[in-house]
């Protein structure tokens, strides 16, 4: 593609986009996490109806589709928020979809991590313990939790923000702080819906931005639910879902 | 407008058909109480009207007509008399002429052996076999009827007797009755105790109607400002806001009076001043009532604009969510400011009868702004706890109360307020409540179990009820006790009684007493007790003593064998015995010809048993004294009355309080569902909600009511001393038990908010976004 | 915009005259701006010339315009890959695409695998984009910016679409009853 201006920018089909393909490397990357045949049902409504889907270490997808389609139930099924009505989910080799209530708590405190819209950080409490909480509730001693929390915020970009609350703050700084958050746990998977829903295209590229950049140093793996292209331009690969199904090609 | 305001004000469906109920029903209990309130001077009016009859009116130069003896003369002393615990009120009349007036509720005088009966006693008559309550009645000829009744319970029998039998038994001769009674036998300290003990119980319900408010005002507050965003005016939304007010009062005034009106049977059966009440009397004045409900609306309408005020000056105040100012130390100033007036004026008033209005009215504000000023410092209290709480803090539960505790002291506190202040007004009350049951004298007869003591009237009957008992089912034994003077060679005088030292034992349970003790000789304080007793000597040499002059004496020996001091330890006569017991063996044959007028018997222990006691001794010696061993006497019962209608508005404020705090709890963790549902979802055990819910609510709870316990108990203690009550008693342990009996029924309250809270956070609820 | 490809695909239905073809493909492509008649022919011409269409037995001989075009094997070989063959993304598509999604209804193709292939290909693109704009500096930032926010447009111009599938069906078929 050429620009007026006399820049050219590389066509077609570079090898940045090859990391995370399966089949295209030498080594196979393992699934942290996968779903099959997921089926959901809310009364008469079948948000899910045979979902397969898998998810490599560190890779980042992005789930996208037209409201009402099933990608947040999607997400919540395979997060063990909600217990599917048919289909198995396998994490690291475990199926989760049969756990107990108790059972998947535990394992969303310790093993993944969650981004939500807005509303999950707790407006009382300073940003540096929002980021100490996930450390905190799986019994972290309080000084240790909150020095690794501490240990985020230049990261972040919001050094000398720590003992702020999140009203005082802006959208996207807080959404930043409810990344560390979704990351000081060192997840397995991070669950990411609608991250940028609420804030404006620079605060949203900045989250995206350290959401990527933070997931891959970790090797996390993202599933990034978002009805926006240019923020699912931030992961590896996507998939649509439509109707409850997932549509179009791609693994 | 108004269908506007009614429509938004029901929009939610079930919640806000729910809170609507809930602020109706607070005002609807507020409403209640206060026409109690307003009722009770016409009910205390109207009892007395009922009851002056039986107050004798000196004839005052007419000619006196019949002779009346009620029963709170010195032989049958009030609250006395009793059938099986209940006070049983016997009233002699004999007529002195042959118009004698005829006391309202009777259709004539009874003859002598007659008796009118109140219903209630006609129908206790009626269950009770014949040998245990109807001797003390005589013959029934007819009921008494309302006017002539303080109230519906009363057990009152009007006897008949003829002038002489009344003679020497303190009967005032009237030549008619009074119309009026004479102001009721409240001392002022009572009085005092009881405007103090209502103002202290209408706090809670006023937080109450406070919470249940503002379940609703957030949801309200949010509605109107987006009104205002549109472009409503600031008079528009504050009619909405009226309108919606009105709802509450609308529908929680009339509900109020419907609540007295069912509420009041069981209101009229709490005893003051002797007696229950009639319910038809409870009737709040009209003009009163009336002015009552029409503050109630405009009261809720006022609370209503007040709350508008930030939406009128800007329709973002609500939107925006700056944390406000935190709570200063300077909110402590009213309660101290509130204790220091107290103080100064029960100085001020110290002798006052507290017969006027004035010096109730500053007491009684002066002790609600110490309440008041409780409700205002309580949040400050509770943000320090919140800070301090937040340094120890350990695992994520308390850090989160902690934080919550410090952001929004206002509301945390909110919540257990009602309970705070239902625990000073507990702690302060202990104190007055010890005293009340201090000062009401309260006496029980130690007797053992089983026993029954008798008082005659003369000597003459003494014989006749002792050998009548002796054939009476259930008796055991009886013990008569005659009295006797106590002479010694120096010519000390003691009193002593002439019985068996064990048998007596056997009887009463007097602390320190021992058979076969050795004598001390000291002097009787204050002369012989009472010269018709008939005089021993004591003496090992025979010598008889001289009788002071004029005094009848029957000369009998007794030597130190069988003289003992009752209480060894004591250089006193214990209260109603006395110094030396004398065994009857020293006085051979004579003993059993000694008069006396008091008698101890032993029964088999059953209530049945002893009743027909009373009833046969009370048979032969209407005037008799008989006393049960488990009825207490109270000398000023009136204080026992105020401090178990204290008692009651205490468990009532408590159990407000705790609804209150339910519904607040509940309400507070609803505004945070969200935050608290995404906890959950991204990993949090129900386990630290849980925990949470109760540090928030518990942390604070333990703290600002042990500060409001200390304070209570130091404003009662305040109170009692500078009213110079004599020796002020201290609270004890039971104190500690109550206070924390309160607080485990608070956190019970709390924690059943739990599920609750469990069903409204599940994660599962995220699909609703 | 390829007007080669949309005659291919009309005259895949059936042969027309040029005449025919100028007509349908203005009511169907350009309403509002017609083809030339010059256009036609030229375009016509390159194409026989490619093998693509051929002219069709005279039936009377009253000159060139009479004669009608029909396609070719290779001509249906072309029209088949132009079709499936995703166009590299680049702004004001949409006439292209347009055209595509109006001959997949005609044709009674699929729509759906056509935008899921257009889509992948658009966020491939924006993914590409996305990186560079990571690593360079801000002007090529702010260039890469430039061409996401396009091909964003473009993509919920596709959503929108596929959402409208349905109604676009009526609205198309109907036109072609009434030709």
């Amino acid at each position: 593609m050429t620009f007026r201006v006399g820049i050219s920018l590389a066509v077609g089909r570079p090898d940045s986009g090859t990391v995370g393909r399966v089949g295209s490397q030498a080594a196979p990357v393992p699934v942290v996490i996968s779903a099959a045949g997921l089926v959901k049902r809310f009364g008469q409504t079948e948000a899910l109806r045979g979902i397969d889907f898998s998810l490599t270490r560190g890779e980042i997808v992005a789930v996208m589709g037209p409201s009402g389609s099933g990608k947040s139930t999607l997400l919540h099924c395979m997060a063990g928020i909600l217990a599917p009505d048919a289909g198995t989910v396998t994490f690291e080799g475990r199926q989760i979809e049969g756990l107990g209530e108790a059972e998947r708590t535990r394992l969303r405190r310790t093993s993944f991590g969650f981004v939500f819209q807005f509303g999950q950080l707790v407006p009382e409490l300073s940003a540096l313990e929002n980021v100490a909480l996930p450390l905190l509730l799986n019994n972290v001693k309080r000084s240790t939790a909150e020095e690794e929390a501490a240990v985020w915020f230049p990261r972040l970009g919001l050094e000398g923000m720590e003992r702020r609350r999140p009203g005082e703050m802006s959208g996207g700084q807080a959404q930043r702080v409810a990344v560390a958050r979704a990351l000081v746990t060192r997840p397995s998977v991070v669950f990411a819906d609608e991250p940028t829903g609420s804030l404006d295209t620079i605060a949203g590229e900045q989250v995206m931005e350290l959401l990527t950049a933070a997931a891959t140093e970790q090797n996390t793996s993202v599933l990034l639910v978002t009805h926006e292209a240019r923020v699912a331009a931030f992961a590896q690969r996507e998939i649509v879902v439509r109707d409850g199904r997932v549509s179009g090609a791609v693994r | 407008m108004i269908r506007l305001g009614l429509r938004l004000a029901l929009a939610d469906g079930r919640r806000s058909a729910f809170s609507v109920a809930l602020t109706a029903a607070a005002v609807a209990i507020g409403t209640a109480i206060l026409l109690f309130a307003i009722s009770f001077q016409p009910a205390l009016g109207d009892r007395d009207s009922r009851q002056a009859w039986r107050q004798p009116l000196p004839p005052d130069g007419a000619q006196p007509r019949l002779l009346i003896a009620v029963g709170n003369d010195r032989f049958v002393a009030a609250g006395d008399d009793r059938f099986a615990g209940q006070p049983l009120v016997r009233i002699f009349l004999a007529p002195l002429t042959a118009d004698a007036p005829t006391p309202p509720g009777l259709t004539r005088l009874p003859g002598p052996g007659e008796a009118y009966v109140s219903p209630a006693l006609a129908d206790l008559l009626a269950r009770t076999p014949a040998d245990q309550l109807a001797p003390r009645i005589g013959r029934v000829v007819g009921t008494i009827g309302p006017e002539g009744l303080r109230s519906p319970q009363e057990l009152v029998a009007v006897i008949g007797a003829d002038a002489r039998s009344l003679d020497g038994k303190g009967a005032a001769p009237v030549a008619s009755f009074r119309a009026t009674s004479l102001p009721p036998n409240l001392p002022p300290v009572a009085i005092l105790i009881l405007v103090l003990a209502v103002v202290g119980a209408l706090a809670p319900v006023a937080v109450f109607v406070a919470t249940a408010t503002r379940m609703a005002a957030a949801r309200r507050e949010q509605r109107l400002a987006a009104l205002r965003l549109i472009g409503a005016t600031p008079a528009q939304v504050s009619r909405l806001a009226i309108v919606e007010a009105l709802l509450y009062t609308a529908i929680g005034a009339p509900a109020g009076v419907a609540l007295f009106f069912v509420a009041r049977p069981a209101v009229a059966l709490i005893p003051l001043d002797g007696s229950t009440w009639w319910p038809d009397a409870m009737v709040p004045p009209i003009g009163q009532a009336l002015l009552l409900l029409a503050a109630v609306q405009v009261v809720g309408a006022a609370a209503a604009l007040f709350g508008m005020r930030r939406l009128s000056v800007s329709p973002l105040g609500v939107q925006q969510r700056i944390t406000p100012p935190p709570p200063t130390a300077w909110r402590i100033v009213p309660t101290l400011a509130g204790t220091v007036v107290l103080l100064v004026s029960i100085v001020a008033f110290r002798g006052n009868s507290m017969a006027t209005p004035e010096p109730l009215i500053v007491m009684g504000g002066s002790f609600a702004a110490i309440i008041g000023g409780i409700a205002f410092a309580g949040p400050w209290l509770t943000a320090v706890v919140g800070r301090i709480l937040g340094r120890v803090a350990r695992g994520p539960a308390a850090l989160l109360a902690a934080r919550r505790l410090a952001d929004d002291p206002r509301g945390s506190f909110g919540a257990i307020a009602g309970v705070i202040m239902a625990v000073f007004v507990a702690s302060a009350f202990f104190s007055f409540a010890a005293y009340a049951t201090m000062a009401s004298g309260r006496w029980t007869a130690p007797l053992r179990p089983g026993e029954v003591q008798a008082n005659l009237t003369s000597e003459s009957s003494g014989h006749a009820v002792a050998s009548r008992l002796a054939s009476v089912p259930g008796v055991v034994s009886v013990l008569p006790v005659p009295p006797v003077i106590l002479g010694d060679i120096a010519n000390v005088a003691y009193l002593a009684w002439v019985v068996p030292c064990d048998k007596l034992l056997a009887a009463v349970d007097l602390p320190g007493a021992v058979c076969g003790g050795a004598l001390i000789h000291t002097s009787w304080p204050g002369g012989l007790p009472d010269a018709s007793y008939p005089v021993i000597t004591f003496d090992d040499t025979g010598n008889p003593i001289t009788p002071p002059a004029g005094q009848p004496q029957t000369q009998l020996r007794a030597d130190s064998t069988t003289v003992s001091p009752l209480v060894p330890d004591s250089t006193e006569q214990p209260l109603g015995f006395p110094q030396l017991i004398v065994d009857p063996s020293a006085l051979g044959a004579a003993a059993a010809d000694l008069p006396f007028t008091q008698l101890y018997v032993t029964t088999d222990g059953t209530a049945a048993a002893a009743e027909r006691v009373r009833a046969a001794v009370q048979g032969i010696d209407p005037w008799a004294r008989v006393l049960l061993s488990n009825d207490p006497v109270d000398a000023t019962p009136q204080y026992a009355e105020v401090a178990r209608i204290v008692g009651l508005g205490l468990i009532g404020s408590l159990a407000l309080a705790g609804c209150s705090l339910a519904v607040a709890t509940t309400t507070g963790l609803l505004q945070r569902r969200r935050q608290f549902v995404l906890l959950r979802a991204a990993g949090m055990p129900i386990s630290r909600l849980r925990a949470l819910v109760l540090l928030q609510a518990g942390v604070p709870l333990v703290v600002v009511s042990t500060v409001s316990a200390v304070l209570g108990v130091a404003v009662a203690q305040g109170v009692l001393r500078i009213a110079g009550v004599p020796s002020v008693p201290l609270p004890d342990l039971s104190l500690v038990a109550v206070l924390v009996a309160s607080l485990a029924v608070a956190m019970g309250v709390v924690t059943a908010t739990l599920p609750a809270v469990d069903r409204l956070t599940r994660p599962q609820s995220l699909r609703s976004e | 915009m390829s007007v080669p490809h949309a005659l291919l695909g009309l005259l895949e239905q059936q042969p027309h005259h040029g005449y025919d073809l100028k007509r349908l493909f203005d009511s169907y492509f350009a309403p509002d701006r017609p083809l030339a008649y010059a256009q036609v022919y030229s375009t016509l011409a390159r194409m026989e010339q490619r093998g693509q269409v051929r002219l069709e037995a005279i039936e009377r001989a009253e000159g060139p315009d009479r004669r009608p075009f029909a396609i070719t094997d290779g001509g249906r070989a072309e029209l088949e890959r132009w079709l499936h063959e995703p166009l590299l993304p680049e702004p004001h598509l949409q006439a292209a695409l347009y055209a595509k999604v109006v001959l997949a209804i005609l044709s009674g193709r699929p729509v759906e695998p056509l935008v899921d292939a257009e889509r992948h290909a658009h966020l491939e693109r924006m993914r590409e984009l996305t990186a560079i704009r990571r690593d360079g500096s801000l002007q090529v930032a702010l260039l890469a910016d430039y061409c996401l926010f396009h091909l964003e447009a473009d993509l919920r111009w596709l959503d929108v679409t596929a959402a409208r599938i349905d109604d676009l069906r009526r609205q198309i078929l109907q036109v072609s009853e009434t030709r």
